[in-house]
């Protein structure tokens, strides 16, 4: 007896489903059903991935979906399992869903009408469903005549051979009382009979993680949900042999899941997805035009095209043309377009840079025939799938106005972004199954920050000892069951969100391909698959990115233009020495991607003269690169400390510019290719290898496919394992060379603003926080010592951003009224609309013109001396405290017009002045940063007599002797590829001291170097070329300041 | 006026740290330890209280036990009947010294010592005999004397040891203690700090008007605070009344009789008592010494010597009461439901009071039986069929439902006073569908094949299965005790006629029962 398993959720139905579609289609291989449909609850969420890994078992998966359908939408609504036949049927079935979605609001029931289910009934086969369908709400509601109504409609509906009666025997007297009338009403009406077992988790045991979803769904723990539970754990998948056995009283139910999977023909394989033509003006043909812009863009780019570039053009042209790629082009070159028409910075990144075409559309800023960079890594004939063009954009409104001109371009239908499926990782799992089995919320949290705080973790740092450190007893029975229920729903799908930035767009409408829902913000469509899954079934993507960075440079060029009366040309930035000079001084707070501390210790070493320099900068502080060595290996012959070798003499012109060092993924395709023999379609298959989650098993399975080719290139065995390292090291990510000329291009633009017109740069970067690596306090440290002057905020002055002010011939940096905390936006908007009108000349005439403003506010802004001018209009001094003593007395005043003109006499206080200690707590507490002197400056004299080097002395310290530093922690890092040791970043008024604590000294003094702002640290000096780092011996805190001053912890 | 105000630094510490056995350190450099209090939570042990010494050590309150123990203090649990304890001892120290005596909070307690002065010479004089009171009680304390109670109250907080603040110069003697001391609001204490008071002499310094206009009254009575100008009563503490009665018997009683006889007298008095303070019994408690040593009594009862010799019996009753007859009727009852297992010494009769409950009548209220008939026929049916049956539930009361797929899960819920919201009437059930449920189920032998019972023998039936219908599967509370069940619906021929019935298989024990029979 043969049987197909037709009505199945999985954990895509959000809480309503306890498989992950990986293990039903394990399930279904182990009970060797052939088959199996996955009806997730008003979506196809987890088709793909079903689809993908029956498909590699050898299976057939179906598709369909629970719809909902009522012509008032409830939470109650009865869901029919719709199953889908054709690609008529499946193009319905998402339009029914997106309908349906769109109708309502994110997160809100919603339910499709009986007229759009007839809509969209062609090619769908209904069943009657299990207790939430159609047939039993019908009996609920009516009895038998009611049901009896209801076939005869769906039979009206879809057709009389595709309404089935469905059956389930879950042990259910209820059901069964169900199942007799639904078989009754199936032999007067003549409809198929049909078995299904309404799974819901693969194995009984797995019931216990649908109770502990139904809970969180209902909000209630599991003492108290009652009857919400299910009443047993019989909804698992069932052999063949088991359901004919619960169904040997009606063996057709059995026979005829069969035949029904039979007329399913349709699967994801034929999703009928075209990429969207571009309209070109004319009726033109696509690809005409987009020669004609390539070579009109390869003449503005090159100016004499040399027959170099013709023939890389000619070759990547035809290429397209044979792909049938035009359109994809021209709505990338459209969006480029339009960011230049509209001012908006742009800039392609990943393999896209890759292409001489794309340059030429002015899609990227890396020249790839210059920097010989590989294109088969963009496009290659072999591959299967869509090219990856990847836009930064600046992050905020920019990147925004993009988005909804693609939403204009394409139609709402026609577009949507990509989902992020948000799955449970051990914080999530640990609070909201400790929540369901009613543990209290302290625990919680407490439980919650114990798991996995750092990006490091010990290789011995069980569940069980964590949730041990976390103060809970991993012996007591309850514990135990959060732990089991922690580990089991790990990876689970919890809920849909939305990718940062990648977009779908599609031929006709989008919605036929993918069901498509609202998302939380306004006029944005989501589609139900994630990257990942819209990727696998070859859906094309553009990713429009968000940069902070660009934000920076945009914002910097404006400023630029307005104070210092230059235009900046991002494009044609000259190649400047004293810009490299700065660079290979380390001196690169603020600038992108270069100003991490890794990035800052090797940069002196790496010493970048030119543009590629800077690339090879960029991709060097990756974890490939620095787990395989390859990082050690390029500074040391850098440096000239370390020959230049070749592996082998075959690899010399792959890796003659990175020093015979492999830093570059376009390499090792290159290495693969010549060194191994692989083919583009070989090459091609490594490169997702390299890219995939599963990186190291996947290198791993092809190494003997490498082995054995460079074999035959006379490798060996020694060379081979070299190569097979970097391979292996390279799984751990690294960048592709294109991708990182990218970012070395940003990152030169962002130095060279910052060296030659700072205060514009500074300014841009302060309004564009939070980004890069630094809290606005250590950059405004880093812009004085460059000489920049800083200028409080001031409510007769400030605007919402920061803003640069002329004194004489000098521009200095005003301080903006959003760096005051808890400020909201809408109360600044207020104080300049009012201040526009006349300045404000006392504080009760501030509170009574902005009566908007709340109490905290006024003392936010009295404690960050905001209030001082105010205060001080007619030429005599007053202090922040007097600020403070006006605003508690005319806060709150409610405006009126008696009052209006009445001059408050009490200007001063009877309060003391703040003393210096008060000023700084008092400009942390406000603002969080100072613009006096760095706390540890105030100390100094006597930090020196205890012996403490300031940063710039312990760069004087020779290699090797022991030394003491200290400072605010400006930085914790414990990152994964350096086995447990700390990095603390101390900074003080000269700079930054670099302390590097090991893993013993970390464990000695965990407690002191994590909890403490301030900290003295003794160690050993290693002085290598001026790259000054103090090997921490001993830690200890040391009492500098009260102010509230932030580090930047990664965990 | 002259008040005293007695101060207890740290005190849930002090009163955990006073009941540890000597260590080495002397008595008096016990508050020099670094102590740190934690509380346990459901999972979770946190600081919640930490000493100076602690706090020097690093550690701070919401620390986790595990946390606090790398510092190297002494972690101690946090006790609250330590702090009542020793509460109530620095009340019983400072009545020692004076008929007025306020408890003022937790480890603060003040006294009037107006004329005091005779007895026990001078304030200051007092103060050191306070100080020295309390340290014998295992307490440092600090004692303050001046002339209104939150003037000292505030001295005590701020100074340590002993100290006299003289009338008029409250401004002068509280004038550099932090204003921590005055215990201002944390919204208040944020904005002082804001404008750089620190001391009680910074806020003094202020114009009252100015302050009041910021701060309102909270403002000045602070301000006051500081100036020693805030007049208060004292609050005398009232000891709470201990309605009690003992009888010590001649001879052991070992009849219940005798033993009632006593009682109600005892009884009796009590409540004599509690009428002439309008109170009533919310609970009596009954304590009996028992002499488990007799030889009659061990030659008779065959048990071996480890006997408690103590027996006690709590009555709580749902409402105040004060009917002696309902009283004692309800402690026969319980008493004949709980024998104690030796003859009596020595009975101890406590009554907790209350205040009588009025209840207004209602028209529209069913008229009910009275609270106090209700529970002694209640008292009368737990003493013939037990508080509780094998599930833990109780036996008497009213039926509750429970939400749970258990079938035939209930609970019992003690009897309420009637509401006057109407019950919704249950919905009729056909005779035919009903099912007599046997509780406790009756366990049955049952003969299964080919997946489904055939034979059932129970309860004296034995008979072949003639139909079947199941198995109804069901099962829950895996996350604790798990049930899991396989129910059968089963017709059955006996002498009478064809039979209906519910059977189940206990999954768990493999054990089957029958459920019930279908009417």
């Amino acid at each position: 007896m043969r049987y197909i398993e037709l009505h199945g959720r999985s954990s895509y139905s959000f809480l309503e489903g306890a498989a992950h579609p990986d293990a039903l289609a394990y399930g279904c291989v182990k009970l060797e059903l052939p088959a199996m449909a996955l009806l997730d609850r008003n979506g196809v969420y987890g088709s793909p991935a079903f689809h993908h890994i029956m498909k590699l078992n050898g299976l057939k998966a179906h598709v369909g979906a629970e719809v909902a359908v009522a012509d008032h939408a409830t939470a109650k609504s009865p869901y029919y399992p719709l199953l889908v036949r054709t690609q008529r049927g499946y193009k319905n079935l998402s339009r029914l869903i997106t309908t349906t979605k769109l109708r309502a609001k994110k997160n809100t029931p919603t339910a499709a009408t009986l007229l759009e289910l007839r809509q969209f009934a062609d090619g769908l086969v209904c069943l009657t469903g299990d207790e939430d369908g159609p047939l039993a709400d019908a009996l609920r509601k009516g009895g038998k005549e009611e049901a009896k109504h209801l076939l005869e409609r769906l039979k009206d509906i879809f057709g009389p051979e595709n309404v089935h009666v469905e059956l389930q025997r879950h042990f259910r007297p209820e059901q069964e009382r169900r199942n007799q009338i639904a078989v009754e009403l199936a032999r007067e009406l003549h409809l198929p009979l049909i078995a299904t077992n309404g799974v819901l988790y693969p194995t009984p045991q797995d019931q216990e993680i649908l109770d502990a979803f139904t809970c969180i769904k209902n909000k209630c723990t599991l003492d108290n949900a009652g009857r919400l539970l299910a009443v047993n754990a019989e909804r698992h998948l069932r052999t063949a042999n088991e359901m004919a056995q619960l169904f040997r009283d009606l063996p057709e139910a059995i026979s005829n899941t069969v035949e029904l999977s039979s007329r399913l023909e349709f699967t994801l394989e034929n999703l009928g997805y075209e990429f969207p033509r571009y309209p070109v003006p004319d009726g033109g043909e696509e690809i005409d035009f987009l020669c004609a812009q390539v070579w009109k863009g390869a003449s503005e780019r090159y100016g004499n095209i040399t027959d170099r570039i013709r023939n890389q053009l000619e070759r990547e042209l035809a290429l397209i043309r044979q792909l049938k790629l035009a359109g994809y082009f021209l709505i990338v070159w459209d969006i480029i377009r339009f960011c230049r028409e509209n001012n908006i910075l742009v800039q392609g990144r990943g393999s896209a840079a890759n292409s001489a075409v794309c340059y030429c559309l002015r899609i990227t800023a890396v020249d790839p025939i210059a920097m010989e960079l590989l294109f088969e890594r963009f496009l290659s004939e072999a591959r299967g799938e869509w090219p990856d063009i990847d836009l930064d954009l600046p992050s905020g409104d920019d990147r925004e106005k993009v988005i909804q001109y693609v939403y204009r371009r394409y139609g709402p239908r026609g577009v949507a972004m990509t989902a992020n499926v948000i799955t449970y990782r051990a914080r999530s799992a640990a609070r909201e199954m400790g929540k369901v089995l009613g543990f209290g919320t302290q625990t919680l949290d407490r439980l919650s920050g114990a798991l996995g705080s750092w990006e490091w973790k010990d290789p011995n740092d069980t569940l069980a000892i964590q949730f041990r450190r976390a103060g809970l007893d991993s012996a007591h029975a309850r514990i135990q069951r959060l732990m089991s229920l922690c580990e089991r729903v790990q990876n689970m799908p919890r809920h849909l969100g939305q990718h940062s930035g990648g977009m779908i767009v599609c031929q006709g409408m989008l919605d036929e391909v993918v069901p498509l829902e609202p998302a939380t913000m306004e006029g944005r469509t989501v589609c139900q698959w994630d990257k990942d899954a819209a990727e696998s079934l070859g859906l094309i993507k553009i990713d429009l990115l968000g940069l902070g960075a660009l934000g920076a440079v945009r914002d910097s060029v404006e400023l630029i233009k307005r104070h210092y009366g230059k235009e900046i040309d991002l494009a044609h930035l000259p190649e400047d020495s004293k810009v490299y000079k700065t660079i290979a001084s380390a001196d690169t707070v603020g600038t992108f991607q270069i100003e991490s501390r890794a990035q800052m210790a090797s940069l002196p070493l790496n010493n970048p003269q030119c543009r590629y320099d800077l690339t090879t900068q960029v991709a060097i502080i990756r974890p490939g690169p620095i787990e395989g060595q390859a990082t050690r290996h390029f500074l040391l012959r850098r440096q000239g400390k370390e020959p230049v070798t070749y592996t082998h003499p075959i690899l010399e012109p792959i890796l003659k510019r990175t020093l015979g060092v492999v830093l570059f993924q376009e390499q090792l395709l290159r290495i693969a290719m010549v060194a191994a023999n692989f083919t583009a379609a070989e090459a091609e298959e490594l490169r997702r290898a390299l890219g995939s989650k599963r990186s190291e098993q996947r290198v791993k399975a092809l190494e003997p496919k490498l082995r054995s080719g460079m074999t035959a290139n006379g490798l060996n065995r020694q060379q081979q394992d070299e190569v097979i390292t970097h391979f292996r090291s390279f799984a751990k990510y690294g960048f592709p060379e294109s991708h990182a000329a990218s970012f070395a291009l940003i990152a030169y633009s962002t130095a060279y603003l910052k060296v030659h017109y700072l205060a514009a740069y500074e300014c841009a970067l302060l309004n564009n926080w939070p980004m890069g690596f630094y809290h606005p306090a250590s950059l405004i440290q880093d812009a004085k010592r460059h000489g920049l002057k800083y200028r409080m905020v001031d409510v007769n002055r400030s605007e919402w951003n920061c803003t640069l002010e002329h004194e004489g011939t000098e521009i200095v940096l005003r301080m903006g009224l959003r760096y005051v905390k808890g400020l909201k936006e809408e109360s600044a908007r207020l104080i300049i609309a009012e201040r526009s009108r006349r300045i404000f000349h006392s504080v009760a005439d501030f509170c009574r013109r902005v009566p908007g403003i709340n109490k905290a506010e006024l003392r936010m802004l009295a404690i960050s001396s905001a209030l001082a001018s105010a205060g001080e209009t007619d030429g005599t001094k007053s202090h922040r405290r007097d600020a403070l003593w006006l605003v508690q007395k005319y806060g709150g005043w409610i405006r009126h017009p008696l009052l209006e003109g009445i001059v408050e006499n009490d200007r001063y206080s009877p309060l003391l002045r703040m003393t210096l200690e008060d000023r700084l707590v008092a400009d942390y507490e406000a603002t969080g940063l100072t613009l006096s002197q760095h706390p540890m400056g105030y100390r100094r004299d006597s930090l020196r007599r205890m012996g403490i080097k300031s940063g710039v002395e312990l760069t004087q310290v020779p290699d090797g002797r022991w030394a003491t530093a200290a400072g605010h922690v400006s930085c914790r890092q414990r990152p994964g590829t350096a086995n447990g040791t700390m990095f603390i970043t101390l900074e003080d008024e000269t700079g930054f001291a670099n302390v590097i604590v090991p893993k013993n000294t970390v464990q000695e003094h965990w407690a002191t170097a994590c909890n403490h702002k301030f900290l003295k640290v003794r160690g050993v000096v290693q002085n290598d070329g001026g790259v000054v780092h103090l090997l921490a011996k001993s830690i200890v805190p040391l009492e500098v300041s009260a102010a509230r001053m932030q580090s930047h912890d990664f965990h | 006026m002259l008040f005293t105000c007695v101060f207890v630094p740290f005190f849930p510490i002090q009163t955990v740290m006073r009941n540890v056995p000597e260590t080495s350190q002397s008595k008096d450099k016990r508050p020099e330890l670094p102590v740190a209090l934690v509380e346990a939570g459901e999972n979770i042990v946190r600081v919640v209280l930490c000493n100076e010494a602690a706090s020097a050590c690093g550690i701070e309150a919401g620390m986790t036990k595990t946390q606090a123990e790398q510092f190297g203090a002494l972690i101690r649990d946090k006790s609250a009947s330590a702090e009542q304890s020793a509460q109530s001892a620095l009340i019983e120290c400072a009545f020692s010294f004076s008929p007025r005596v306020e408890s003022t909070a937790p480890g603060i307690v003040t006294l009037d010592i107006a004329g005091l002065e005779r007895l026990f010479g001078s304030p200051a004089k007092i103060n050191s005999a306070l100080q020295a009171a309390a340290a014998s009680l295992g307490l440092k304390v600090n004692v303050a004397t001046a002339h209104d109670p939150d003037t000292a109250l505030i001295a005590a907080r701020g100074i340590e040891g002993v100290s006299v603040v003289p009338q008029g110069q409250e401004e002068q003697c509280l004038g550099p203690l932090s204003i921590d001391v005055l215990s201002p609001s944390p919204e208040d204490r944020e904005i002082l700090e804001e404008w750089g008071i620190q001391t009680c002499k910074d806020l003094a310094k202020i114009l009252p008007v100015p302050l009041t206009e910021r701060l309102g009254q909270e403002g000045l009575r602070l301000w006051k605070l500081t100036r020693g100008e805030l007049r208060r009563s004292l609050v005398p503490f009232d000891p709470p009344r201990r309605f009690q009665e003992v009888a010590e018997l001649e001879e052991p009683v070992e009849l219940l009789e005798p033993l009632l006889f006593v009682i109600n007298r005892l009884l009796e008095n009590i409540l004599e008592k509690l009428n002439a303070r309008a109170l009533f019994v919310q609970e009596l408690h009954l304590e009996l010494s028992l002499d488990v040593r007799s030889e009659d009594w061990h030659i008779n009862q065959a048990r071996h010597k480890e006997m408690p010799q103590t027996f006690e019996r709590t009555l709580a009753l749902p409402v105040p009461m004060q009917d002696p007859k309902t009283l004692l009727k309800l402690l026969h009852l319980d008493l004949e439901a709980h024998p104690p297992h030796a003859p009596i010494l020595r009975i101890a009769l406590t009554a907790e009071p209350a205040r009588p409950r009025y209840t207004q009548g209602n028209l529209f209220l069913r008229a009910a039986p009275e609270a106090e008939k209700v529970e002694v026929l209640q008292a009368k049916l737990r003493s013939i069929v037990g508080e509780t049956d094998m599930l833990n539930r109780n036996t008497v009361g009213a039926p509750g439902m429970v939400d749970s797929h258990e079938p035939d899960s209930f609970k019992v819920l003690p009897f309420m006073a009637s509401c006057s919201e109407k019950k919704a009437l249950p919905a009729p059930q056909s005779e035919e569908d009903m099912l007599r449920i046997y509780r406790p189920p009756r366990s049955a032998r049952v003969r299964v094949a080919r997946d489904a019972p055939v034979h059932i023998a129970f309860s004296g039936i034995s008979s072949a299965i003639l139909q079947s219908s199941g198995p109804w599967r069901c099962a829950g509370s895996w996350w604790k005790k798990k049930w899991e069940r396989e129910f059968w619906d089963i017709e059955l021929r006996l002498t009478a006629g064809l039979a209906q019935y519910r059977i189940y298989r206990d999954v768990l024990t493999n054990g089957w029962f029958v459920a019930g029979k279908v009417n």
